[in-house]
Parts: structure tokens; C-alpha cells; sequence
């Protein structure tokens, strides 16, 4: 079991999630004092685990171990870098941290990107509690193995973050004592100019992998260490504008803990139980207002002298008032197929105290892993989420992006993810799904290619919900928590049983859905919310000729929707181009000022990347 | 220790003067004792996102294929390998994930001559002719080095496609260079300052330039077979064939008769052509593995042909093709063998 499943037995082992009673939110010196708090609890209950590690490996010394131990896949019975760092600075078990740090540095082909961000981070944290021993390991380490770069955005973030920590570590070394042949200084050099273009990236045109549930930890962990440790303060302050960029990012579509609506990528298992991601972690450690949940990365954060701004915190956990955000972020660099290396994504998230209904436009945006939407509910219960996908692979789809013989990506990428080519995997992106929302309400459709290799669509209902009603209408009416969900299944469908959910199957290549949420507290009853959806007109007529489906929603907005494009809007066509990088109550910026504005009541905080 | 750029300058010289070929004619015999293959491992049916993987990158022989020695970084996944003419095995560039590497003294010190901005490089070339100029096809373009990868400038403006998956010099025409794009074949003849489209469309795969002929052309494409040229690249015939729908990752000309080529591709065996692409057969019996990405002709042992699959490992034969053996299982089991390179090969 890696890390990141571990986390998540850790939080219902340790706190359910603790919606905020009242919105009392602290100022900038309470939060900071609350922050600090959480970080000790976070340090202390980190350091018993890794002293019980440490107590067993003293026993075995993990003799034969293979496996790297980095930030997304230390088993949980071995220290990682972090846990060894923490040892270390600690004073509790400096000789078991040493050994463990050590002996990852020893270990033959650890991982690229993960291993020389990771370590260096562990190396800078644990300073002078290093051995020398420990030191010229790490050093060796850096001349001797291949440190693959990765091919992914998170990849190159992390590889160069921690390339240029190293470089600047030793600043002065040749070319020779290099793993790529370079000297420091070109290292350096080379690290700070990409490190730079992601930045101005991120800041003008969005981010690639955007809003990730798993990912959004290798975006996290490498800001807060260059933010930590660069020397240049030019580049220190940028790391320190991005931690506020991602973070905010983050908060405008957190609720109660949960990462909602549309992602670049997700796991599988976390699509279906977003309790369980990774980024539940950061949120408790940020945000505070759920149960703890003990991740050793977020350790990065607690020995930080990065303090985020009460501003964002606020925009995290203040649901008092309902809001629509609207966010534009980057596809994945498109290297075949195409002209536009990065078209755009544009995302909607409906937000209240109860429920989130997010999206992003559909179709293909991201390989492998896009969660396109999902309607998410705070309860105190698993798995509460639901949404549709068309459960698409093809060579087509990943040769989009990635440069090997696109007759053999699919068996290669299913190796490596093992769920690509699973007609029940739940998370996927589809060239043949699109998605209009406005607010609370959303109509996705599908028009699968005969052609397709899976010739369904299925849809998420979880066990956990509290009603699941098939009304006569047509309808599914559902409650989760204090959350209503109407869903209007557009052809026939079956009900499979999917453990953790009941799977809605339908085979009709023309299909989709209608989709409206609501808080309990806008209804008398759950009743009276069947009686309102009821009522609310609904044409499909022109479906199966035009694929064409208009609704009108419970206030009244009248959404039509043509797949795969045409989206109006009370009449008039809805045009997602003039969405800029953030529009919404809390988060404002349009990209081509570099500045992301936050402005939370009366306070107002401005990130600015103007050169 | 002497700095590599100083020892560039060395080991350069007897690159430099190794000056034993005629236009339009390699000689037959390398420069360098023995003949000398590459395979680039580019990953196997073996790996996992995380843990122990089986060693990849580049790899050598010296005895005709028979045994292999790996050179480089053990996971340094790579696309392709190229050497100058003469030599004799120190210098090597390296197409790989990290960009395009270059050792001069064996595999020893390796240097990854690019910066971010060229990655995942598919292919390399080494101008025959300026034997400091150096070509590197890249998802992200076409990128020049005229200092031995010193430096590197783009080339890519006119061509359609960013993707660039090989590229080749002609060896009589030293500013004339060939691009295989996704959208087709594209030629340069002022080192890829400017481009003209020519009548090759389609993803291309590979281009190859006869050794015994230099006139003749012949490249490799998705769901388009082959395409050939007699005529120094101006004229192409494509899409004909036995081979006309299938794709083409690699086909190799024999050393000596230009007439004959092999061919590898996606479920395709190992082709062999005796009439330069108007009639195909498949070679004989052997491979278990019938995707064939790379292939590679002896010019010192008639009749030797080297076969890398797509995750089948590699294969040699040593009677032109009739059958085949594994070659190494214990090095290349599962291997995806990207690419193979003959020493003195184009």
C-alpha cells in the first residue's frame, strides 16, 4: 500500500471530517497561530510513526528492499526521505535517519524526478544533522545514477527543483561529477530558465495538470523547498508567489476537505472516493477544518517559513455565500494531431456549503487520467460523489502527447496504470463527451464512435447515498448528506453493482444526461424537490436527430445544448473563449497581467507576476 | 583530468581525417578494427512506474551481435544511437528522454549536450560531410548543432509538423537534409534553413540512404509501406506494394546491392525485398516477435541482418534473413530495441 492510500486510512482512523460549525474566520495572526498548531500535531504524530519505522528497521534493516522510497510510493512500513529528515532534525533517531537517507542514495535506479527533489529536500531540512557519511552518499548519489527527467509537468517541476537545489548546493562542481555531464553552474543555469517558463506558463495561460487531486503534491512539496532554500531572491520571491497561486487555486474549489469537480488527472480510486486523494492532507494542513490527516510531505509545509495568506484560507472555508468559478487552464503539450502545443480548458465550479458541481468542457484534455465532472457532497460518509464517463483508450489519444509508436501506447500505458483499458475504470477522458454547465445545473452528453473500443457510458451513484429514487419521470432522485441530486438519464440504462457504486451502464452511443443540485435548505423536503425538477421543462425531442437537449433550470435559466459544441444560454450562445484564467467571486485574474487577484469581504490580496 | 571540451579537439582529429570515403560509395570496410553495432533500448514489456527495472539505453557488439555490452547509464531510455564515421566507438551520440547525449571516450563520461528546451529526442544524424554539424528530431522540432553539440540553434521554420521522428544527410549533398515529419517528408538543401514539402505525406517513420547507392532512398511509414527514391530524393514513389498499408518503422538497404532492402514494422516480421520495393516477402521463421522497430545489415559479414522488437527483444540472422535467433535474452528479454546502428551507417 503506498503512501497515499495510507493517508487515507489515517484520516477514518483519526477524524472524521469536522464541517466548520459557524464561519468565524481568524485573522492573519490567529490563522498563523492555528497553522503552527496543526504543525506540531502533524510533526509530532509523523515522528512516533518514524520512530516506530526506525525501531523496525533496526531490526531488519530492510535488507533487499528495491523499491524507491519516494513521495508517491514509499511503502508504509519503510521511512521515506522525509520521515528520515524528520529524525534527523528531531535529534529523536539521527543515526536511523542518516542510515535511511543513506541507503536511499545508494539504491540503484530510484525514481528520476521523485528521488533528486525528494532528497535534496530531506538533505536541506535535515542540515546539519547529517553525517558526512550521509552527505558524500547524497552527492555520489548525483554523479552516478541516470536521473531521468520524466515527461510530465509535475515531473519537470520537481527534477529541476531539485537540480537547482543541488547545484546550488555545490556550486562550484565540473561537469565530471555530474550524472548529466554538466557543471553546477549549468545546472543552475539551466534549472532557474525552466523553473521560470513554468512559472510564466502557469501564470499566463494555465496550469497543465490543473487541479489535481493526486498531483497536486509534486506541485506542492517542490514550491515549498525552493521557496525554503533558493538562494536568489528573485527566484525565492517567485516560489513564494506560486505556493499563494496553487494554493488559491486549490481553495476556490475545496469543500470541507474534498478537491471537487473537474481535474486534469485522478486516480481511479480517488475519482471514486475523494477522501481518500492525496490533496486531503494538504487541505487539513492549510486549511485546518476537517480531521487530521498525517502525510509526511506535508511535513515540507510545517518546517516552512512560507505562511500563507488568511485571505486564501478563508476563501477555502467560508461557503456562507453560493458562488460560480470560472477557470481557464492549458491542455497537456499536444505533439501530434494538431497545431496548438496548449489549447485551452475551461472549467466551471458551482459552489456552496453543502455541494460542488464542477466541470471542465469535455473531450479530450488530458490523457489517461481526466475527471471531467462530478457533483461532490460534504457528509461525513465515503465515496460522496457522482458523475459520467465514456470509458475511452486509444493509441490516437495518447500519441496526442507522448512521442513513442502509437500501435503500442495502450499496452504500455496500461502497464504502467493498469486500469487504461478497463471498461470500469472511473476516470477517463473521451473525445466524444462534452459538458455545458451554468451554476447548479449541467447536460453532458456523448456521441461514441461506433468504432470506439468500449461502447458504453457509466455513470457513478455511490452506496453511500442516502436515497437513490427512480421516479417514473425519468428522473433519479438522489440525496447524499444535505445535498438533492437530479439526474435524467437521456436512454435506457442498467444498474450494475460496482462494490463502492452502483454503476448506471448504458449502451446507446447517442446519450448523456441532465443533471441539477440543490441544498436541502432551499427545499421543504426532498419531496418538494422531485415536485420543482418535475416541473421544470425538459425537451429531448430533437435528441436522437440533432443531439440536441434543452432544459430549463429550477431558477429559471434556460440551458440548450448541441452536442458537441453549441451551447446557449436563454437564447443566446454561450462563448467559453472569453473565460480568463479566473473569474469568480473570491479569485480574479485574466492572464495576460500576470496578477491573480483574492479578495475575500473587505481584504484583497493580489499576487503579482508583472516582470 | 583533461576537461571534455579540450578533449574534443583530441579525439575529434581522427574523426576529422578519416576521410576514406568516395562520393556517393561508403567503403565497405570501417576505418575501425571489426564492425561495431548499437542497440538503443528504449524500455521493456518488464517496467514499472516504480522499483527495479531491467537495464536500458544503449548497448555494443563487437562480434557481430553475437554479445552485448552495455555502455552509459543503465536507465538512460534511449531512441537512438549514432557515431561518426572513424570513430572507432569512443564517440556516440545518444537520442534519449533527457535530451540528446554525447560521449567521446566510450560511454565513460556522458553529457547531455541539450538544455530543457530539446527533449524526448527521437533521432540523430551526423553530417557525413561536416562532421561537426548534428541533427536531432524532437516532438518539439528540428534542432542543428554545428559544433558537435556544443550548441544547438532550431531548424524547424517551414516545416508543418513539430513532430520530427528522423532525419538524414545526404552524403553527396552535404546541405541537403531530409525530415520525416508527421505530415510527411520534407527536404532542406541549405541545412535545413528553409523547407520544401515533397511527395512522401503521412507520419514518417524513418529515412535511409543506400550505402552502395547514394541515389537511393527509401523511407519508413505509418500505414503507408514505403516510399523510395532512385533519384537522389526528387522523385518518390510510395504507397505501392505488398507492404502499402502496413506500417513501416525501419527498412534498410543491403550494403552492396541497392536492389535489395529489409523492412520491419508493426506486426509485419522482417521483409525483404530483392527488386527495391516491387515485390515483398517475409523473411523466414524465427521471430516470435513480429513487431520489428529497428533493423541493422552488416557490411563486414554478408548475409548478417540484426532485428529489434517491440518488446520481444532482438533477433540475428546470419543467413540474410531466412532465419532467425534470439540474441542475448539475459540483455534484451522484453526489450523495446528502438533503434540498431551499424558503425559507418547513415
Amino acid at each position: 500500500m503506498n503512501l497515499i492510500r495510507y493517508g487515507f486510512l489515517i484520516a477514518l482512523c483519526f477524524g472524521p471530517l469536522d464541517p466548520v460549525k459557524a464561519q468565524v474566520l481568524p485573522d492573519q495572526e490567529a490563522y498563523d497561530a492555528a497553522f503552527a498548531s496543526r504543525s506540531r500535531q502533524l510533526t509530532e504524530h509523523l515522528l512516533e510513526e518514524a520512530l516506530r519505522k526506525a525501531a523496525v528497521r533496526r531490526e531488519t534493516r530492510n535488507a533487499g528492499e528495491t523499491r524507491p522510497a519516494n513521495v508517491m510510493s514509499t511503502p508504509s512500513d519503510r521511512l521515506d526521505l522525509f520521515e528520515a529528515a524528520l529524525l534527523i532534525r528531531s535529534g529523536r533517531d539521527s543515526e536511523m535517519g542518516n542510515e535511511a537517507i543513506t541507503e536511499e542514495a545508494r539504491r540503484p535506479f530510484r525514481g528520476g524526478m521523485f528521488y533528486i527533489h525528494d532528497v535534496m529536500a530531506a538533505y536541506l531540512h535535515a542540515g546539519s544533522g547529517l553525517t558526512s557519511e550521509t552527505r558524500e552518499a547524497v552527492r555520489h548519489s548525483l554523479k552516478t545514477q541516470y536521473l531521468y527527467r520524466g515527461d510530465t509537468e509535475n515531473h519537470w517541476l520537481l527534477y529541476y527543483t531539485g537540480l537547482y537545489l543541488a547545484a546550488q548546493t555545490w556550486p562550484d562542481d565540473p561537469d565530471t561529477t555530474w550524472f548529466n555531464g554538466r557543471s553546477s553552474r549549468e545546472n543552475l543555469q539551466e534549472s532557474a530558465e525552466y523553473l521560470d517558463l513554468w512559472i510564466r506558463l502557469t501564470t499566463t495561460i494555465g496550469q497543465g495538470e490543473f487541479d489535481s487531486p493526486t498531483y497536486i503534491i509534486v506541485f506542492l512539496s517542490p514550491l515549498f523547498t525552493l521557496y525554503d532554500f533558493c538562494r536568489d531572491p528573485v527566484l525565492k520571491e517567485k516560489a513564494r508567489k506560486m505556493l499563494d497561486w496553487i494554493i488559491a487555486d486549490y481553495a476556490v474549489d475545496y469543500l470541507k476537505g474534498l478537491y471537487t469537480g473537474g481535474h486534469s488527472r485522478d486516480y481511479t480510486y480517488d475519482a471514486a472516493e475523494p477522501r481518500g486523494a492525496p490533496a486531503v492532507g494538504w487541505g487539513w494542513t492549510l486549511f485546518g477544518d476537517t480531521g487530521p490527516v498525517y502525510r509526511s510531505d506535508n511535513l515540507l509545509a510545517a518546517w516552512s517559513a512560507y505562511r500563507l495568506p488568511v485571505v486564501i484560507h478563508n476563501v477555502a472555508v467560508d461557503r456562507s455565500t453560493p458562488y460560480t468559478q470560472y477557470e481557464r487552464k492549458r491542455v497537456r503539450n499536444v505533439i501530434r494531431y494538431g497545431t496548438e502545443m496548449n489549447p485551452p480548458v475551461y472549467k466551471t465550479t458551482h459552489m456552496t456549503s453543502d455541494y460542488a458541481l464542477g466541470s471542465l468542457q469535455g473531450g479530450i484534455l488530458q490523457p489517461i487520467q481526466q475527471h471531467t465532472w462530478d457533483v461532490t457532497w460534504a457528509a461525513d460518509t465515503t465515496n460522496t460523489t457522482l458523475f459520467t464517463l465514456h470509458p475511452y483508450y486509444s493509441g490516437y489519444e495518447l500519441a496526442l502527447f507522448f512521442p513513442e509508436e502509437i500501435e503500442w501506447l495502450s499496452d504500455e500505458v496500461d502497464r504502467y496504470h493498469k486500469v487504461y483499458t478497463d471498461p470500469d475504470k472511473w476516470n477517463s477522458s473521451s473525445p466524444y463527451e462534452r459538458v455545458f454547465q451554468h451554476d447548479n445545473a449541467l447536460i453532458v452528453l456523448y456521441d461514441v464512435a461506433p468504432d470506439a473500443r468500449h461502447l458504453h457510458i457509466d455513470g457513478f451513484f455511490p452506496k453511500s447515498l442516502d436515497r437513490r429514487d427512480v421516479d417514473p419521470s425519468g428522473w433519479i432522485f438522489c440525496r447524499g448528506g444535505d445535498t438533492y441530486i437530479a439526474y435524467f438519464p437521456l436512454k435506457p440504462y442498467q444498474w450494475l453493482d460496482a462494490k463502492e457504486a452502483w454503476r448506471l451502464r448504458s449502451t446507446h452511443l447517442r446519450n448523456g444526461a441532465v443533471v441539477e443540485a440543490a441544498s436541502a435548505s432551499e427545499y421543504t423536503s426532498f419531496e418538494a424537490f422531485k415536485d420543482r425538477i418535475r416541473s421544470n421543462p425538459l425537451d429531448t425531442s430533437r435528441f436522437d436527430s440533432e443531439a440536441r437537449v434543452a432544459y430549463t433550470t429550477s431558477s429559471g435559466r434556460r440551458l440548450a445544448f448541441t452536442y458537441p459544441d453549441l451551447r446557449m444560454l436563454d437564447g443566446e450562445p454561450v462563448n467559453l473563449e472569453v473565460i480568463p484564467l479566473f473569474r469568480g467571486l473570491y479569485l480574479n485574474g485574466n492572464g495576460r497581467d500576470r496578477r491573480l487577484t483574492i479578495t475575500y469581504g473587505e481584504k484583497t490580496h493580489t499576487i503579482d507576476f508583472v516582470d | 583530468m583533461m576537461k571534455p571540451s579540450a578533449l574534443l579537439a583530441v579525439l575529434l582529429l581522427p574523426v576529422l581525417l578519416a576521410s576514406c570515403r568516395s562520393a556517393g560509395r561508403v567503403k565497405s570496410e570501417s576505418a575501425c578494427p571489426g564492425e561495431t553495432f548499437y542497440a538503443t533500448v528504449l524500455s521493456t514489456r518488464k517496467h514499472q512506474l516504480s522499483g527495479s527495472n531491467p537495464v536500458v539505453g544503449v548497448f555494443r557488439s563487437s562480434d557481430g551481435g553475437a554479445t552485448w555490452t552495455h555502455i552509459g547509464w543503465e536507465q538512460g531510455r534511449a531512441f537512438a544511437a549514432m557515431a561518426p564515421y572513424g570513430g572507432c566507438g569512443d564517440t556516440l551520440f545518444i537520442a534519449s528522454g533527457n535530451g540528446l547525449m554525447r560521449t567521446l571516450d566510450g560511454g565513460r563520461f556522458v553529457r547531455i549536450t541539450t538544455g530543457w528546451q530539446i527533449t524526448e529526442v527521437q533521432d540523430v544524424t551526423i553530417n557525413p560531410a561536416r562532421r561537426s554539424q548534428v541533427f536531432a528530431a524532437t516532438p518539439y522540432g528540428l534542432f542543428r548543432s554545428g559544433d558537435l553539440g556544443e550548441s544547438w540553434t532550431a531548424a524547424s521554420e517551414g516545416l508543418p509538423s513539430r513532430f520530427v521522428a528522423s532525419v538524414r544527410v545526404d552524403r553527396t549533398a552535404p546541405a541537403r537534409v531530409f525530415a520525416g515529419t508527421e505530415a510527411g517528408l520534407f527536404v532542406s538543401d541549405d541545412s535545413g534553413a528553409a523547407w520544401e514539402a515533397t511527395p512522401v505525406v503521412g507520419p514518417v517513420r524513418s529515412i535511409r540512404q543506400s550505402p552502395s547507392d547514394a541515389s537511393r532512398w527509401v523511407v519508413g511509414l505509418q500505414d503507408g509501406g514505403v516510399a523510395l527514391s532512385a533519384d537522389g530524393g526528387r522523385i518518390w514513389t510510395s504507397g505501392t506494394g505488398a507492404v502499402a498499408d502496413l506500417t513501416i518503422y525501419e527498412a534498410e538497404f543491403h550494403p552492396s546491392d541497392p536492389d535489395v532492402l529489409y523492412a520491419g514494422g508493426w506486426q509485419t516480421g522482417v521483409l525483404r525485398s530483392d527488386d527495391f520495393g516491387r515485390t515483398w516477402r517475409r523473411t523466414g521463421t524465427g521471430l516470435t516477435e513480429l513487431s520489428v522497430h529497428s533493423l541493422a545489415v552488416s557490411r563486414a559479414r554478408p548475409g548478417l541482418v540484426l532485428a529489434g522488437s517491440m518488446g520481444g527483444g532482438l533477433y540475428r540472422s546470419a543467413d540474410a534473413g531466412e532465419s532467425w535467433q534470439p540474441v542475448a535474452p539475459e540483455v534484451f528479454e522484453a526489450s523495446q530495441v528502438w533503434d540498431l546502428y551499424v558503425e559507418g551507417e547513415q
